[in-house]
């Protein structure tokens, strides 16, 4: 049901891009991997690989992440964060400053995702969205937070700066309401959106924590840091200290310089080194 | 109407602000791709232009912290990550960034707080206990880094090895070294090639031989075939002539080391060893030395040192035969991912209580330098080393024995599977005699010796107490004086114990 009334609008879209001479759908870079923390992988026509930094994203791509998180920065300078365990389909993203004409759509399939929208969306007839199974998110250029979650089916929508508009995928099912700075609300199937409430601060750091920062190098990267706990590296204070294999090898030294020809103390020396000393 | 006015202006600086902070956060993310294109120009101009952007932003004011920290500008990194904190001190992740600088700085005190900040943050907790660790270590807390380590690794997996490292040293400083060994052991077996394998294997030579954990025992009992075991020059000159007489034989070694005593920067050791071979057949030879010891090791930071002082009490039979006293002053240059170099100078005297060997009495001086190279996994090491040495003789007569000797030597340290290890060595050694020894036939000319030896040797450890080592040494020595020519060949089977 949803699907079916999704299509004809992806289709306009498509329509759209195609009269306006935009590449086909399938090529057209749309942003880059701007970090990656974890696993994060891109699907492309069926076929995922694992995404590093400056990956290319284009339209129609797959994104999703099991333990990890990545950051997206779109070419309509929109950054999307997505957390562990998220599926995002990257389904329209119209691009032409020179007519004015800015439109992306997003699909949630499963997880959480932070949208920073940029400030194009502000132009009038730009259109922002992220799409869940259930629910409509519809930005003019804020931050906010929209998780679905794949066994309730409910979408949640947390704002962080600005007004998001939310809405029921299914238009008949109410009105929109408005989520603004630390709001949230909740849109289950078949249902139109909750009205918004301020969360408890607590349930706000929970809703929006950990989304915010996917750090250029991984977290505790800096300087020698990374070395240190990948244990790459050992200061000199916590080396071993001299170790008596290194004083045998000199012992065993001493014990080739008692060899005095033409006595028995070969018979000493030559048998009685411990391995770690040639002879 | 004015208060309408002041509403309108505040919710336009509101939403200003707002505006910013999504520009400045495509900025940084923008910056971030640069950077990961290597256009570092690029990514700094980008960071500066996501803060500039929005000066309050405090996740742009971070990441670009991150970026000059990575290009080691510490004191910019450190002022980016402060200011971030004071936009938002609820930032943890610049708390844990700016906390990890102070530690590498040398600041663990002011690290604290800051890794303590961190540490609450469930997602932050591995990193900021492990560098808690650190921090603490550095203070000498140990129970405090012991706590640290074990919360990082329980937090986060990926930090395992390198906290069970940690956990080894925090134990062997305590002396528990059953405890230490438990960590070094993991930790070789989970990262072999790190620096942390590598030191965990430097650590268990340690306990192996009893530094630092008091007192060790040990022994040896091996089956040897000797192919010349009269190593004696010609007629008319000390002991029997060289003989190429073979014999088989049991040899016994016992002996034991002390750790005396020790504070944070040296240790001093006493060992005692006893060794007896017991021939088949030329039982003239039954050789008995009784060696007491003394070792100071010091560390001094860049630099081990150390001086080891010794006496050998030789029998033949039930004859005394010979003593002598060794010192050997050494130092030990640890090269963070090559090796180490190790230089040492040796002064010997020599005293035969067998009046038929007096003549050997006398002094050798040497001094020697070696350079063994750590070839990418624990244990395995190439060693390559000089020395130059000279013997003075103190007896009447003794210059037809005294020389000046050099000698080269490579050899390779070879782990293999199945706790074996293999070790295979080249000596070559060469020995000018004084003008004295043109006496010996052929006269006319000094005698010179040029000795190459070739030594293979393999060690299959059953456990920590218990292993069976079977070796082969060949020797060749070539002079210009024939009485002094032999080859000798030495194979022995044996079993060490230790504890």
């Amino acid at each position: 049901m949803t699907r079916r009334m999704l299509s004809p609008i992806l289709a306009g879209a498509l329509l759209l891009s195609a009269a306006v001479g935009a590449p086909a759908a399938t090529e057209e870079e749309v942003g880059h991997v701007a970090s990656v923390e974890g696993n994060a992988e891109i699907g492309r026509g069926g076929v995922f690989a694992a995404a590093a930094t400056g990956d290319a994203v284009q339209l129609g791509d797959e994104l999703r992440t099991t333990d990890g998180q990545i950051r997206v920065v779109f070419r309509d300078d929109s950054v999307l964060n997505l957390g562990p365990r998220t599926r995002l389909l990257v389904d329209e993203n119209v691009y032409q400053p020179e007519q004015g004409r800015f439109s992306s759509v997003v699909r949630l399939l499963g997880g959480k995702v932070r949208a920073a929208v940029g400030k194009v969306y502000r132009e009038p007839g730009a259109s922002y969205q992220i799409e869940t199974p259930t629910a409509v998110a519809g930005v003019r250029g804020t931050t906010f937070v929209v998780s679905f979650d794949d066994d309730s089916e409910v979408t949640e929508v947390v704002g962080i700066r600005g007004r998001v508009e939310v809405r029921s995928l299914d238009e008949r099912l109410g009105d929109a309401v408005f989520v603004t700075a630390e709001q949230g609300t909740t849109v289950a199937p078949g249902e139109a959106p909750t009205k918004p409430t301020v969360l408890d601060p607590g349930i706000y750091r929970d809703r929006t924590g950990g989304m915010e920062i996917i750090s250029l190098y991984g977290l505790g990267a800096v300087a020698s840091g990374a070395a240190l706990q990948g244990g790459s590296t050992v200061p000199e204070p916590d080396r071993a200290p001299l170790t008596t294999s290194k004083l045998n090898t000199l012992m065993d030294d001493l014990r080739d310089t008692t060899n005095v020809v033409g006595q028995p103390l070969p018979v000493v020396e030559g048998t009685r080194g411990r391995l770690g000393v040639p002879f | 109407m004015r208060r309408l006015a002041l509403a309108l202006a505040y919710l336009l600086a509101a939403t200003g602000a707002a505006h910013a902070s999504e520009e400045s956060e495509a900025l940084s993310a923008r910056a971030q791709v640069a950077f990961e294109r290597g256009d570092t120009a690029e990514g700094m101009r980008l960071f500066d232009a996501a803060v500039a952007a929005d000066p309050n932003d405090a996740l742009a004011v971070y990441q670009r912290g991150v970026a000059q920290a990575k290009q080691k500008r510490g004191a910019e990194a450190a002022a980016d990550f402060e200011k971030a904190l004071a936009l938002r001190p609820d930032l943890d992740a610049a708390a844990l960034e700016l906390g990890i600088l102070r530690v590498e700085e040398g600041r663990p005190e002011e690290a604290e707080p800051l890794l303590q900040q961190a540490e609450r943050n469930p997602s932050l907790a591995g990193q900021a206990n492990f560098f808690l660790g650190i921090a603490r270590l550095r203070q000498d807390d140990l129970g405090g880094a012991r706590t640290a380590f074990e919360k990082a690794r329980a937090a986060d997996p990926k930090l395992e090895s390198t906290c069970r490292y940690y956990l080894g040293v925090i134990e062997y400083r305590q002396g528990n070294a059953g405890a230490a060994r438990e960590h070094f052991v993991l930790v070789q077996e989970m990262a072999p090639q790190s620096a942390v394998g590598r030191e965990s294997s430097a650590f268990l030579e340690l306990l192996e031989a009893s530094q630092g954990t008091g007192t060790q025992v040990y022994g040896s009992l091996s089956l040897q075939y000797d192919s010349n075991v009269v190593l004696a020059p010609a007629e008319g000159l000390p002991g029997p002539a060289i003989s190429d007489q073979a014999d088989g034989r049991v040899a016994i070694n016992v002996g034991g080391v002390y750790e005396a005593w020790r504070n944070d920067w040296a240790a001093l050791s006493v060992g005692y060893d006893f060794y007896q071979n017991l021939q088949f057949e030329l039982h003239d030879y039954n050789l008995q030395d009784n060696r007491p010891t003394a070792l100071l090791s010091m560390d001094l930071g860049p630099v081990r040192a150390g001086f080891l002082a010794q006496y050998d009490f030789y029998l033949l039979e039930t004859s005394s035969f010979l003593q002598t006293v060794t010192t050997m002053p050494f130092l030990v240059v640890p090269e963070k991912e090559i090796g180490r170099t190790e230089i040492y100078f040796r002064y010997q005297w020599l005293d035969y209580l067998d009046t038929d060997f007096e003549i050997l009495d006398g002094n050798d001086y040497g001094g020697g330098v070696r350079q063994v190279f750590a070839l990418n996994e624990p244990g395995r090491e190439l060693w390559a080393g000089f020395q130059v040495d000279n013997h003075d003789a103190t007896q009447p007569g003794g210059d037809l024995y005294a020389y000046d000797g050099i000698q080269g030597e490579l050899a390779l340290l070879w782990p293999l599977p199945w706790t074996t290890t293999a070790q295979i060595g080249y000596r070559y050694r060469r020995e000018s005699y004084d003008s004295a020894s043109a006496a010996f036939e052929p006269m006319g000319e000094a005698r010179l010796d040029r000795e190459n030896r070739v030594g293979v040797a393999f060690r299959k450890d059953i456990n920590e107490f218990l292993s069976f080592v079977a070796s082969w040494i060949g020797t060749w020595n070539q002079s210009n004086k024939s009485a002094f020519e032999y080859d000798r060949q030495i194979g022995s089977l044996g079993v060490e114990v230790r504890y």
